[in-house]
């Protein structure tokens, strides 16, 4: 059989070649993806396929064809923290990106809603979970708490274009994750020293420690030019601060955020650079982190049972939460914020694998039931979204 | 001082962090910590020494030492430990660089002479060696009273520790100084071929000791296999692995960085726990990628280019953190002996090798430079001699890490400055250019008090390549049109220019009416660039122009053919007057290597086919090297053109077409701008005074101010933009009096009947406009400028302007649009751009319009008047972004980087998949 010509190529695609320039003509139609599409990939902002990497990490995981086997998972646990930062990071310049408008407008109504959320998903939890075992009566309250705030958020990866104007209800989605990073933060010191000055001393010193790493990457990039070394610096900085979490077992994420924070309202080329940078990285990375986040989920008949409360709360939160929300006063956000705010994102898996390494006991049923809840969110979000929210 | 205050910085927090954290018990924590700081503090480090001209290789081993768990102890023992999962992966990236770079069909012409020098280093140097340790027996404390065959056991045991290299090492200092030559090829190639050697010796030699030693007969061949599976399985993995990975990057190609990541990581944990070499495997899997799989080999070169150098810097910290200089100190003398007797004959051996073998003697004076560093497998041979022999074993292993802390400190340095002096670091040499061209950079002119002065050509490209020749030097050939060219020429029509520092020679050709006219406003401006736009105008074609097209291109490819000689200088050609250069130049010159960039669109092929002589003028393109069109959508146009009407072979994957027995490379290189020469005008202070004077030159008293910058064509879409603000002003009475249209239209080939009338009917519709709607006192609708403007007058323009509007009707690129992003550093002003410009399909940011729509044009028009500051900033930035990504020396680089890179290997051009091109 003869090879195709390149001109037959081009023709079976675009008809003649007349329509190259056809194409030029007329406005591109919008697409909605098929339905199927959406419920199978669930592709949020950003492109990564939450569903299929967390799917994909429990099938490649111990406790499916164990490639990666626990010993593999403990070479990829220093990366997490990291992963985790880079996330905060990306929040914290996301807040002061200097042309958008409404953003404390927006912070409060997305606080409001994250913060029903947490609050409906904690207690409901804390209801339900005496009844299943393997969770400390000690730990109920932490396990309420914690999937609380794993569930309040629904912020995920910031979009590929960094200048694009979104909609408010997508800005609002990205900003509701800032209040459950800071309680989590103040939570997560808690845990580690179960007393409430140390932990505020403790956050202090955190944040005094990110901010002075991140003052150390602004020095060294406000003076560097070829873009391998500010390469270089900018992986620096974003592993010593995913680095400083992780030996202090405290928020990666909130040490991300302070830093990212630091960096928008300074500016410059040091914000150029970093942004530019994690950016860069930001893809492999969170394919790391969902992989190990899958990998390390584990399955019991109860668990599933909790991941579908976690999920059935979580769906009541953020629809009540939204319309709350849209009550308040400020910026005006559209009837289908709710739906809107149903994808999970990934700040919800970057908390629950923050919280990890302070409250083992509770971190197994915490994790789990994250991961099973946002494949759950996720899939459902696909479902409902109408076809003309296609960004 | 920043980069200081910084690490101290650093060094602070990481001092706070360990005073408070207590590290958790998996291990795992404070490993970001330590590369993150290690990554920093080595860079600084590096950075200081640079300055003091000391390789930055040295900082970054020097600070390892320093911070180390042996000295300064700011990174710990166990973060030191937490460090080695990275050198693993570290070592198998640069193992796999390594194995990238060597290309075996440029490596197997001078294998075999590469064979011999390994084989003569090596014999010399393990003879020699061998005899004075012998010899020096007694005072080496290893084992002083072992005798006869087990002293010569142990005596080969530790000459062929000695003896051995570092391929990562030498890999390492390769990358990191970017070094390029036949130097540090030749030099891997031995340590690589070496080390394998080494290997298998070494194996045997375990089992001469055994065996002496009295191990048992079986257990010296389970050494025996299990070498031969060390190294046959690393090779037969890593070249499975590199098969998969190539597949992968032909048929996904995404996310490579990860997988790369994930491949090294792959080849460093199954090596290790499957008791194979990942070294090797990683060589392997790179040789695999480099030679089987170039296109492939290529694209992952470039995805590790960025990654490479901070997994270096990690690398070298990592070994100096593992040094043991207190053994070092301890061992003083006799390690410095030993260390100058290996070097002494590892000299001798290569210089006998090289005088064997026929290496460039050039070459061949430094290779020992690259052959003193020794790492991982010394210290790998050590730890298993130290394991099996308990009675000799540790001491000579302890031996052996204070020479190998000497020469992993002193290694690098050697090679780099063998690197340095064999002008491996030099960048390659740049060869002389010709440039060919219609219209000439400079044009001579008598000004008002007669004097002769040059005129630079206005003009993205003409500067760019004028910049670029001042660089390259050669001659820059063109039609002469200036009233006193003549004037300054020498005998040859040669001028040197630039006129107040001349660099290169422009040459030029008088070309005499009516064969100018015929091929210039004839064929060319009433022939091609019709047929080329898709506008409402027909193309004519007479056999007269055509055949004047050919007698001028002939000139010009006599004029380039006397420049060149028999030199092999490339020569690169411009757009589509001289598309007959490239034959006329071969069958002067059949070795000439030409570049040719076609400015202007090119058309589908159905339309291309009215040209009488489409099939000569494609032929005459095919006959260049490298032929650049703006977009993606000419590539493309062009290569169904060739592929229909001469029936050639097109490759898709190289976008190459074969032609006879010629090939040509076609490819789409998107033309910029001089950024930074807009930049450094709107940041003059001068330039508020330019603004003011021409706010008064044009009356601009309205609060709205457009502009539009053109050359009066009828593909620009002039009539089509006055319709637009026609409709705009009907629709919104409120604008007339308080918006104002500044139309720059500069006449342009007003002698073709066509731009005449383009010319005339502008001024006509103009007029109307303004007296449809005229308020009284107020700003005029539409003011006209005929007269071109300076830069600095158009930058001045460019930032009173509330909106700028470009309608081509068909344009290759449009570069007004990528100058009114330049120069708004305000971050405002709207950009209206017309989708079928060519620089629509990278300002995606700009309002878009279709020309032909008034009623949307108007519409667009009004989106730009009412939007909101926040809204004009945020597309001002991004499109900022892309046009200071790509500027005009990036585009003139690219096309010569890629006709040099002929040179050596065909350019692999990687095409996008149909989904993934813009349209």
């Amino acid at each position: 059989m003869a090879e195709p010509r390149y001109s037959d190529v081009i023709a079976s695609d675009l008809q003649t070649g007349e329509v190259a320039v056809d194409r030029l003509a007329a406005a591109a139609p919008v697409r909605p993806l098929p339905w199927h599409v959406r419920f199978g990939l669930s592709w949020s902002t950003g492109a990564v396929p939450v569903v299929l990497i967390l799917l994909l990490g429990a099938a490649l995981g111990p406790e499916g064809l164990a490639v990666l086997t626990p010993g593999v998972l403990v070479v990829i646990d220093p990366v997490l923290p990291v992963a985790i930062a880079a996330l905060g990071i990306l929040a914290g310049l996301e807040f002061t990106r200097p042309a958008a408008p409404h953003r404390w407008s927006l912070l409060g109504k997305a606080s409001i809603e994250s913060s029903f959320t947490c609050a409906l998903v904690a207690i409901g939890v804390w209801l339900v979970i005496p009844v299943f075992p393997g969770v400390a009566e000690s730990d109920v309250w932490l396990v309420a708490l914690m999937a609380g705030l794993c569930a309040s958020m629904s912020a995920t990866l910031p979009d590929a274009d960094p200048d694009r104007l979104r909609p408010p209800v997508i800005r609002m989605r990205d900003l509701d994750g800032l209040l459950p990073v800071a309680i989590g933060a103040i939570v997560l010191a808690f845990i580690h020293s179960f007393s409430v000055l140390s932990s505020l001393g403790l956050i202090i010193q955190t944040a005094i420690l990110a901010l002075l790493i991140a003052a150390s990457a602004w020095l060294l990039l406000s003076d560097s030019s070829p873009s391998t070394e500010q390469r270089v610096f900018s992986i620096a900085v974003l592993l010593l601060i995913g680095g400083i979490a992780d030996y202090l077992s405290l928020s990666a994420l909130a040490g991300g955020v302070i830093a990212g924070l630091f960096w928008g309202y300074t500016g410059g080329i040091a914000r150029d650079c970093i942004e530019r940078d994690v950016r860069y990285l930001r893809h492999p990375l969170i394919v790391l982190m969902l992989l190990a986040a899958g990998a390390k989920t584990t399955y019991s008949g109860w668990i599933l049972v909790f991941a579908i409360a976690y999920l059935l709360l979580r769906i009541a939160g953020k629809l009540f939460g939204s319309w709350l929300a849209r009550r308040a006063p400020g910026v005006s956000i559209p009837d289908n914020v709710g739906p809107m705010l149903l994808p999970p994102g990934v700040f919800g898996i970057a908390f629950a694998l923050d919280a990890t390494s302070m409250a083992e006991s509770a971190a197994a049923v915490i994790l789990s039931a994250t991961v099973l809840g946002s494949i759950g969110s996720q899939l459902l979000a696909a479902l409902w979204r109408p076809a003309e929210t296609h960004e | 001082m920043k980069q200081l205050a910084a690490l101290g910085l650093a060094v602070a927090v990481v001092l706070w962090v360990r005073a408070i954290g207590d590290p958790v018990a998996s291990g795992t924590a404070g490993a970001a910590l330590a590369i993150g700081f290690t990554l920093l503090g080595a860079w600084v480090a590096g950075d200081v020494l640079r300055r003091f001209r000391l390789p930055r290789l040295t900082g970054y081993l020097l600070f390892g030492v320093l911070i180390g768990p042996n000295v300064g102890d700011v990174i710990t023992e166990a973060m030191a430990v937490q460090l080695h999962f990275v050198t693993g992966i570290a070592t198998t990236l640069i193992a796999l660089i390594a194995g990238l770079t060597l290309n075996l069909e440029r490596l197997s012409y001078q294998f075999k002479a590469i064979a011999r020098l390994t084989a003569w280093t090596l014999a010399v140097a393990m003879i020699g060696i061998g005899a004075v340790v012998w010899l020096a027996w007694p005072w080496l404390s290893i084992a002083p009273d072992a005798t006869g065959f087990e002293r010569l056991a142990i005596v080969t045991l530790l000459v062929l520790m000695t003896v051995s290299f570092s391929p990562t090492m030498t890999a390492a200092v390769t990358t990191e100084t970017g070094a390029r030559g036949k130097l540090s090829e030749t030099v891997l190639t031995v340590v690589v071929l070496a080390d394998l050697v080494v290997l298998v010796l070494f194996s045997l030699a375990m089992l001469l000791a055994r065996v002496t030693v009295g191990a048992t007969a079986s257990d010296g061949v389970g050494l025996l296999a299990r070498f031969t599976w060390e190294i046959g399985g690393a090779v037969a993995f890593g070249v499975f692995v590199g098969a998969l990975f190539a597949l992968y990057l032909r048929y996904v190609g995404r996310e490579i960085a990860l997988v790369v990541i994930a491949v090294c990581a792959v080849l460093s944990q199954v090596g290790s726990t499957q008791q194979f070499e990942p070294l090797l495997a990683a060589v392997a899997a790179g040789l695999v990628i480099e030679n089987l799989s170039l296109a492939q080999g290529d694209a992952l070169k470039a995805a590790v280019q960025g990654a490479a150098l901070p997994v270096l810097v990690i690398f070298f910290v990592a070994v100096g953190t593992s040094l043991r200089l207190d053994v070092l100190v301890e061992s003083g003398f006799i390690v410095i002996a030993l260390s100058a007797v290996r070097l002494f004959f590892i000299r001798f051996g290569v210089s006998l090798g090289v005088r064997s073998s026929g290496i460039d003697r050039t070459v061949g004076e430094y290779i020992w430079t690259g052959l003193v560093s020794q790492a991982g497998i010394t210290l790998g041979f050590a730890a298993l001699v130290a394991s099996e022999f308990a009675n000799w074993g540790p001491r000579l292993q302890a031996l052996l890490v204070a020479f190998i802390a000497l020469h992993e400190l002193l290694g690098p340095l050697l090679f780099r400055y063998g690197l340095w002096k064999s002008g491996d670091l030099e960048p390659p040499p740049r060869r002389p250019l010709v440039v060919v061209s219609n219209r000439e950079p400079y044009l001579h002119r008598q000004d008002d008090r007669g004097r002769i002065v040059a005129t630079p050509a206005t003009g993205g490209v003409a500067v760019a390549l004028d910049a670029l020749m001042r660089e390259r030097n050669g001659v820059w050939v063109a039609h002469g049109a200036g009233p006193a060219d003549r004037q300054v020429v020498n005998k040859s029509d040669k001028v040197p220019v630039p006129p107040e520092s001349p660099s290169y020679e422009l040459r030029r050709l008088w070309l005499e009416e009516p064969t100018f006219s015929a091929y210039y406003n004839g064929f060319a401006n009433e022939g091609l660039w019709p047929l080329c736009h898709l506008v409402d105008v027909r193309p004519q074609f007479r056999t007269e122009d055509w055949t004047a097209y050919r007698d001028i291109n002939a000139r010009f490819a006599a004029a380039v053919s006397e420049e060149v000689g028999t030199s092999n200088t490339p020569v690169f050609i411009q757009d589509y007057h001289l598309a007959l250069v490239a034959p006329a130049l071969r069958q002067r010159l059949p070795e000439a290597r030409t570049a040719l960039f076609w400015h202007i669109p090119w058309p589908y092929p159905d339309r291309f086919r009215i040209c009488p002589w489409a099939p000569d003028l494609l032929r005459g393109l095919l006959a260049n090297d490298l032929l650049a069109f703006q977009l993606e959508r000419d590539r493309r146009n062009f290569l169904m053109a060739v592929e229909e009407e001469l029936d050639v072979e097109v490759e898709p994957e190289l976008s190459r077409v074969r032609f006879g027995d010629r090939s040509t490379t076609v490819v789409s290189v998107p033309i910029g701008v001089d950024y930074d020469r807009i930049q450094a005008i709107a940041g003059e202070p001068s330039l508020a005074m330019e603004q003011t004077r021409l706010a008064r030159l044009f009356r601009l008293s309205a609060e709205i101010i457009g502009i539009g910058v053109d050359r009066l064509d009828y593909t620009k879409g002039i009539p089509e933009r006055l319709d637009a603000l026609d409709a705009l002003l009907c629709r919104r009475p409120a604008l007339r009096g308080k918006l104002t249209f500044v139309q720059i239209g500069v006449p342009s080939r007003s002698e073709i009947e066509s731009y005449a009338s383009i010319e005339a009917e502008i001024g006509q519709r103009i007029s109307a406009i303004n007296a449809r709607h005229r308020v009284p006192g107020g700003a005029p609708a539409v003011h006209y400028h005929t007269k071109p403007l300076t830069i600095t007058s158009l930058v001045a323009l460019y930032r009173l302007a509330d909106f700028c509007i470009v309608s081509s009707l068909h344009d290759g690129m449009n570069l007004v649009a990528k100058e009114f992003v330049s120069a708004r550093d305000d971050d405002d002003g709207v950009l209206v751009l017309s989708r079928l410009a060519g620089a629509a399909q990278e300002l995606r940011e700009a309002v878009i319009i279709n020309p032909y729509d008034v009623d949307g044009f108007a519409d667009a028009l009004l989106q730009a008047i009412d939007m909101p500051l926040d809204e004009r900033r945020a597309r001002m930035r991004a499109m900022r972004r892309i046009v200071a990504g790509r500027n005009v020396f990036g585009w003139a680089s690219d096309i010569l980087e890629g006709l040099e890179s002929l040179w050596t290997k065909p350019l692999h051009y990687s095409v996008r998949r149909w989904e993934d091109m813009p349209v």
